[in-house]
């Protein structure tokens, strides 16, 4: 420790040496040659270049502490409602109340519905009676007008078709049978 | 109240345990708002900023971790960014000119002394917020170099620079004032 730290250290935190850093405080102590007992406010010094310094800082430490700062009396209500209304928008949005302990228990967190939810959830009808009927109308007719298409897509049987099975049938019932080999 | 206590108190408020979370405010409601009022420099801005420090400890409890720094300084973090991002909004009240508002004749020491603190109320909002924080967390508030330095997220170096430059003008502002 030298005059240009010392100078430094006051001017950064003041002549209070409980606010000096831990690490810069036995030091700047030492080089104060310090005897007075009371260390909170370094006065009388053996140095006179660092007493310079902190009569230079000592004023404006002295009006630094004299400022106040009222408390609002209802700051703490308003803290007190505000943590209130933060748990009801919760509750509201999350929490399901256990028949059985009364204990709020919060729901998993939402989760995006799948694909197959949502399909589900728009081909069932709302329980609460919204006329929403035609959707699963149209989702049970949807194999019978499958059925319909593929039916359209097989060609229908002809008379020279049906000519040409019975002959197949025919001279298959001439084969004779094989006979298992001995 | 024993740090390890706080903690224990800390974790009942992640349960949503009001009575802990009272207690906690009780304790760290005095420095908070001394802190937010001495950075707004004036009641009526800060009080919505100390409400929402204190929220976001109801909220946002399990967040907060012993092991890396006390409750105190978790909290004047919350604060000192609550305050810097209302600065940034309304970037017209980041520094008020420090004005002329003594002079005449020979007052009561009452009156001298209610003048004093309305000249250090102005004379800190005319520091940048920088400086006026890195002072107020350190002379006012009780938060060692570290603690303060680790809060604006600046090395303890730079946290002296800062208090350095604001104390000297300070300095400046205050003794000429209080000369007269």
């Amino acid at each position: 420790m030298d005059i240009h730290k010392f100078r430094k250290l006051i001017e950064a935190y003041g002549t209070n040496s409980d606010v000096w850093p831990s690490d810069q405080k036995q030091s700047a102590l030492a080089f104060l040659n310090q005897s007075h007992q009371d260390l909170t406010r370094v006065s009388a010094l053996d140095n006179p270049d660092a007493s310079s310094i902190i009569k230079e800082f000592e004023l404006l430490d002295k009006v630094l502490d004299a400022d106040i700062v009222d408390e609002s009396p209802t700051l703490k209500l308003a803290i007190l409602s505000k943590i209130h209304q933060a748990d009801s928008v919760s509750y509201e949005n999350n929490a399901i109340v256990s028949a059985d302990t009364g204990v709020k228990n919060k729901q998993p967190e939402d989760k995006k519905p799948g694909l197959l939810n949502n399909l589900w959830d728009w081909l069932t009808p709302s329980p609460l009676g919204s006329f929403v009927i035609w959707r699963p109308a149209m989702a049970a007719c949807i194999p019978l007008l499958a059925g319909v298409y593929l039916g359209t897509m097989v060609d229908p049987l002809t008379s020279d078709s049906l000519a040409e099975w019975e002959e197949d049938i025919y001279v298959m019932g001439l084969v004779p049978e094989f006979e298992e080999e001995e | 109240m024993a740090e390890e206590s706080e903690a224990m108190l800390v974790r009942r408020v992640v349960n949503k345990d009001q009575p802990a979370f009272q207690q906690l405010l009780d304790k760290h409601l005095p420095g908070i708002n001394r802190y937010v009022i001495r950075m707004m420099g004036n009641a009526s801005n800060s009080d919505d900023i100390i409400q929402e420090v204190f929220l976001r400890l109801w909220t946002r409890a399990d967040s907060f971790n012993p092991e890396v720094s006390r409750l105190s300084t978790w909290l004047h973090n919350i604060a000192h960014n609550l305050c810097i991002d209302y600065f940034r909004k309304n970037s017209k009240l980041t520094q008020i000119p420090i004005e002329d508002t003594i002079g005449g004749e020979e007052p009561d020491l009452e009156l001298v002394a209610t003048i004093q603190r309305q000249d250090v109320k102005a004379a800190l909002m005319a520091l940048p917020e920088r400086q006026r924080s890195a002072i107020i967390m350190c002379h006012y508030q009780g938060l060692s170099n570290r603690e303060a330095a680790e809060i604006m997220n600046i090395s303890v170096d730079a946290l002296e620079s800062l208090l350095s430059r604001g104390r000297l003008k300070l300095k400046s502002i205050l003794t000429t004032e209080g000369a007269r």
